[in-house]
């Protein structure tokens, strides 16, 4: 589609971007066409129209927002070897065998029967055996969901938090086959992780 | 939206400044919605492409080099997403957005309610067309109407020259306008003129 002078002159006017000499040109089009005057006022109106509905359009936008991340807690890389035995421990738990320390876990998870399960915590837990338990920082939250409230004057935003945390154990188990083929867990030497490590 | 307010939150934004990335997300989301809706496929949910972008800009501002591409560096971002949802999604031929503040049943006033329903229509019919352009024209018009970016800003965010910008803006102003003119024969049963390019 070819597009002459006038339209381009006649958009710019629109987009309130013309110079003093482009409206002039304009002004000397119309001396000879009065009727170009008809034909900016319905582009102007073209124009509202467009901007009412673009702006219907894209409100939803208002209600997503994003959560920064928070600070995250570096790894160094020569304590990697310690996550042999956080590896260890998560298989020992998602098997349901016993955890080294008592009392149920922070924030409500506790092992369960081949899978994990959120609980309550309980109220008469007395914090006994968490004191070797330390938070290191917190990985970006994964935003799960965000919507407005019913009123629209706020966000309802889910996240899920993923907390990097230290414990210190005593035992250390890893999942292994029986002579039937059962899982069953077995005692690992400490000294198997003698290495320098941070975990 | 001012430049060197833009500027300032971009580069506070990358050095871990929470509020700024929250702002210049804010400042920008309609405006990533507008890219959406310019390249996504019929059918695609808006919400959840803007939800797409909104992890992903959080998740990789960080590796922005040029904060002066800030704006080009978001586009592609939505326009990846917009790709992926057409890769995902069949498409499928709908009517583009509802638009429940113009269409009020209830409104006691018949001349008003008349005055909704067909502004409403309007508005529609400016969606319709606009979405049934060639993306070279709808991209430039969907952002120009979005949050008054001006041609330079739009120019610099698609990576095209001004008057590139200029000539697209005029010409799908144009279309717009061609499609929006009444049919020359009004007798009979009304047509749905449809645009003629």
């Amino acid at each position: 589609m070819e597009v002459n002078r006038e339209t381009i002159l006649i958009s710019k006017v629109v987009d309130r971007c013309e110079t003093p000499a482009e409206w002039s040109e304009l002004d000397t089009l119309a001396g000879n066409d009065s009727a170009l005057w008809s034909r900016l006022r319905t582009m102007l109106r073209d124009d509202a129209d467009l901007r009412a509905a673009v702006a219907s359009a894209v409100a939803v936008a208002d209600a997503v927002a994003v959560v920064p991340p928070l600070p995250v807690a570096r790894v160094p890389w020569w304590s990697l070897g310690g996550w042999m035995a956080a590896a260890a421990l998560a298989v020992l738990w998602l098997a349901g065998a016993p955890l080294p320390s008592t009392g149920t876990s922070p924030g409500g998870m506790s092992p369960g029967n081949g899978r994990a399960e959120f609980q309550a915590a309980d109220p008469a837990d007395d914090g006994h055996g968490r004191e070797q338990r330390t938070a290191l920082g917190e990985l970006p939250p994964v935003l799960v969901r965000s919507q407005p409230t019913e009123d629209g004057s706020a966000l309802r935003v889910v996240t899920m938090r993923r907390i990097l945390e230290e414990t210190v154990v005593r035992q250390v188990f890893q999942v292994d086959e029986d002579e039937s083929g059962e899982l069953r867990p077995v005692q690992v030497e400490l000294a198997r992780f003698a290495q320098p490590s941070d975990y | 939206m001012t430049d060197p307010q833009h500027g300032k939150h971009v580069h506070a934004a990358l050095a871990g400044d929470a509020e700024a990335l929250s702002m210049l997300w804010r400042d920008h989301r309609r405006w990533v919605a507008a890219v959406l809706l310019a390249h996504m496929p019929n059918g695609s949910d808006l919400e959840d492409l803007l939800q797409d972008v909104a992890v992903t800009f959080c998740r990789n501002l960080r590796k922005l080099r040029d904060p002066g591409s800030f704006r080009a560096w978001l586009r592609a971002i939505a326009v990846n997403a917009a790709r992926s949802a057409g890769r995902r999604r069949a498409v499928q031929q709908r009517v583009l957005v509802p638009l429940p503040e113009f269409v009020d049943a209830a409104d006691p006033a018949p001349a008003r309610a008349e005055h909704q329903r067909t502004t409403a229509e309007r508005l529609e019919r400016v969606l319709a067309i606009l979405s049934s352009m060639q993306p070279d024209y709808r991209e430039p018009m969907w952002l120009r109407a979005v949050q008054g970016l001006t041609q330079q800003q739009i120019a610099e965010a698609l990576g095209l020259p001004v008057t590139t910008v200029e000539t697209r803006l005029a010409r799908g102003r144009r279309m717009l306008r061609q499609a929006m003119a009444p049919p020359p024969q009004s007798v009979g049963t009304p047509c749905r003129q449809k645009p003629g390019y």
